[in-house]
């Protein structure tokens, strides 16, 4: 029955022009990058809930509290904005259009270009934290907020990589095809550059955990400006080993790319 | 036989929802900015409008991804390249 389902599938796309279906693997791909935006959606309302709860804690520091917040949610918009340029992308300025290779793959690897950059999510949440943590710890003692910021910043741009490797496989997929040339039967290279897409989704998790570390982190140094260095280097530890998994679905990607079993 | 162009149109219509997805994220952000603010009127009510104003500042910048995922999906449907 479900063998039936995907031949009629295929036998259905097999009637219309590549172009045409590649069009349609465009435009929802655009579509699933834009999911990227619930991250700094989430991320920068946090901070902003910690910048009127500081505001309202000392109204004469909200000079230095609004900074600190804008600052972070300024980084946490990194994602949304990756997502809106391959959306773009994927709209008005499609290499993949006049791209040789089989229908299939190819409008597989478009869907799968849109679907990766939704790990910005991720990211955006984490560093949208950071932020707001940020924001707090400015609020309680305006005279800490260099280090704080600074833990902030750097615990973001750590935060920030799953998104990155997210957006490097996309443009892969966009630009350096390798499936276009991949031999092997269509169904199989098709799904490998859609999986190849999906797997980065994964990164989600560590852009959550270690923007929580960053926030975290920056709080601490509030706290005790002292420790700034201790504290930065056990944040930097755990956000390591939050990396893994991140890793690890770039390593499936990768592999599924370039030196893909089954074909 | 449904031709190419409506094959295109049906899937811009489901790219353009799949868009607005993205309006989870500015919604629970901006929520919880409303619910810290009110929070913090509560406890200072003289810091009214320093509240109110830093809460709105933040809330503005979570909107943005949230407008991003409208204008795809508004380009998707009435200025689509690809129809």
């Amino acid at each position: 029955m479900e063998t039936n389902f995907i031949q009629w599938f295929f036998d259905f796309i097999m009637g219309y022009e590549p172009k045409v279906i590649i069009a349609c693997a465009s435009v929802l791909g655009a579509g699933f990058a834009m999911i990227a935006g619930i991250g700094p959606g989430i991320g920068q309302g946090y901070a902003a809930g910690k910048g009127a709860e500081a505001t309202g804690h000392s109204p004469k520091d909200s000079k230095n509290i609004i900074s600190t917040m804008l600052l972070g949610a300024a980084i946490a918009e990194t994602s949304g904005i990756l997502a809106l340029v391959v959306a773009l992308i994927l709209i008005f300025g499609n290499p993949l259009v006049t791209s040789t290779g089989g229908m299939v793959v190819i409008a597989s690897s478009a869907l799968g270009a849109g679907i990766a950059v939704i790990a910005g999510m991720g990211p955006a949440i984490g560093q949208g934290y950071a932020a707001g943590k940020a924001t707090e710890a400015v609020g309680i003692n305006p005279r800490n907020s260099k280090g704080v910021t600074l833990v902030m910043l750097v615990g973001q741009a750590v935060a920030q990589t799953t998104g990155i490797l997210a957006l490097v496989i996309s443009l892969i997929l966009l630009y350096g095809n390798p499936f276009a040339s991949m031999e092997g039967a269509f169904i199989i290279v098709g799904a490998s550059a859609l999986g190849a897409g999906i797997a980065m989704i994964g990164g989600i998790g560590p852009g959550i955990g270690q923007g929580y570390a960053a926030g975290k982190a920056a709080e601490a140094t509030g706290k005790r400006p002292d420790q700034q260095s201790n504290i930065t280097k056990i944040m930097f530890l755990g956000q390591a080993v939050a990396q893994t998994t991140g890793i690890y679905a770039l390593i499936v990607s990768l592999i599924l790319m370039y030196s893909n079993p089954f074909v | 036989m449904i031709t190419g162009i409506e094959l295109i149109k049906a899937c811009s219509a489901i790219g353009a929802g799949l868009a607005m997805i993205a309006g989870i994220g500015p919604g629970i952000g901006q929520g919880y900015a409303a619910g810290k603010g009110a929070e913090a009127v509560g406890r200072q009510p003289e810091a009214q409008g320093d509240v109110t104003r830093t809460m709105l500042l933040g809330a503005a910048v979570a909107e943005t991804t949230g407008i991003y995922g409208l204008i795809v999906a508004m380009i998707l449907l009435f200025a689509n390249p690809f129809i």
